[in-house]
């Protein structure tokens, strides 16, 4: 009897450690793997879809080439937090046929003037929310939407954090958004 | 009167199984304490990395706030379309470079000193006092410097140091107009 109480016990004890053995081990891999979180903070949206954008507000970017699309509202706080990662993409883009497209819900007025001097290389639109959810598969602000030869090849969901930041800055320089 | 006799640490005192079970609930009692630090450790680090991604993913000044308090503290050049505003009492040698540059970048250079400590470079910053300067202090928030438009409204910011060639490609894609206009020797 004396025995088994103390076979238990021993039983216990060693199920214990191991479980908190495994408990230290993960947290340390955690622990080491943390750096690695940034790379994925920002949230991304769908992608790899055609956009299907003949005749309708997002047309420039459907065609060759590649196009950075840009989707804000006047009114919204992160994205004006956001603006200078875009300005910087425009500033980045080496390749004069890198398209920029910035589109607006259509009930905002002052769209266009958000723009003010980068207006004559960014192509501001407006369009239904509907149709942006349609065509883009995007129903919040910001979102930046890398496209290549009519193909949406990342779409990346708020402000962009700085891995998000350096592959739109690869892909407007002709590189690709991978590291 | 007899002494106490003194306390005997042995197998009389202290039954070997008693001690060993305390001493494998301390051992677990401890494997715990481990292993709850090193999560703790580990969530902060994580906790620390994201908020470090979130925080410079954002600009310091948002685009078009309004920064009048800090272009009045400046000494703001009333027409300038464009121009940059750089915190004297943050300035080091990159900053201090804007200064001797102000040529070549085509836009103007305002200094304003919103606490002690200015950089010997920026010997004409302005030096703000009294409300002004909480209110500038409050626009300017933690960047180092900030480029405004003619209605002192942040254009761009940043948190660290710039270098003249960038100023430069920012105000081309910024304000190109005025760019083309300096170009062909207009005033900026």
């Amino acid at each position: 009897m004396r025995r088994g109480v103390w076979g238990a016990a021993a039983g216990l004890f060693a199920v214990g450690i191991a479980l908190f053995a495994v408990r230290t081990v993960q947290a340390a891999r955690r622990y080491a793997d943390a750096p690695a979180l940034t790379e994925r903070v920002t949230a991304q949206g769908p992608r790899g879809f055609r956009l299907a954008a003949e005749g309708g507000p997002l047309a420039g970017a459907a065609g060759p080439g590649r196009a950075v699309i840009f989707v804000y509202a006047t009114g919204c706080g992160p994205s004006r937090d956001n603006m200078w990662n875009w300005i910087d993409a425009v500033r980045a883009a080496r390749d004069p046929d890198v398209r920029f497209l910035a589109v607006a819900p259509s009930t905002d007025s002052g769209a266009r003037d958000y723009w003010a001097g980068m207006a004559s290389r960014v192509a501001v639109t407006r369009a239904e929310p509907a149709v942006l959810t349609r065509l883009l598969r995007v129903s919040t602000t910001p979102a930046t939407v890398l496209v290549e030869e009519g193909r949406v090849q990342r779409t990346y969901l708020g402000p962009l954090t700085p891995a998000a930041r350096r592959a739109v800055l690869r892909f407007v320089a002709g590189g690709s958004p991978e590291g | 009167m007899r002494l106490p006799r003194p306390f005997r640490f042995d197998a009389s005192t202290w039954p070997r199984e008693q001690f060993l079970a305390v001493f494998c609930a301390l051992l677990l009692a401890s494997a715990w304490m481990i292993s709850t630090a090193v999560g703790q450790h580990a969530d902060a680090r994580s906790r620390y990395f994201v908020g470090q991604a979130k925080w410079s993913a954002v600009s310091p000044i948002p685009y078009r706030g309004d920064v009048g308090a800090v272009a009045r503290a400046a000494g703001a050049q009333p027409g300038a379309s464009l121009r940059l505003i750089v915190r004297a009492d943050s300035a080091d040698d990159a900053l201090c470079r804007l200064a001797g540059a102000e040529r070549a970048m085509g836009i103007p250079v305002q200094w304003v000193a919103l606490g002690p400590g200015d950089a010997a470079c920026a010997s004409r910053a302005a030096r703000a006092r009294g409300p002004l300067a909480d209110t500038a202090r409050a626009q300017m928030k933690d960047a180092r410097w900030v480029l405004v438009d003619a209605e002192s409204r942040a254009l761009y910011s940043r948190r660290g140091a710039p270098e003249p060639q960038e100023i430069r490609a920012l105000a081309s894609v910024l304000a190109p107009a005025r760019r083309a206009s300096a170009a062909r020797g207009g005033r900026p």
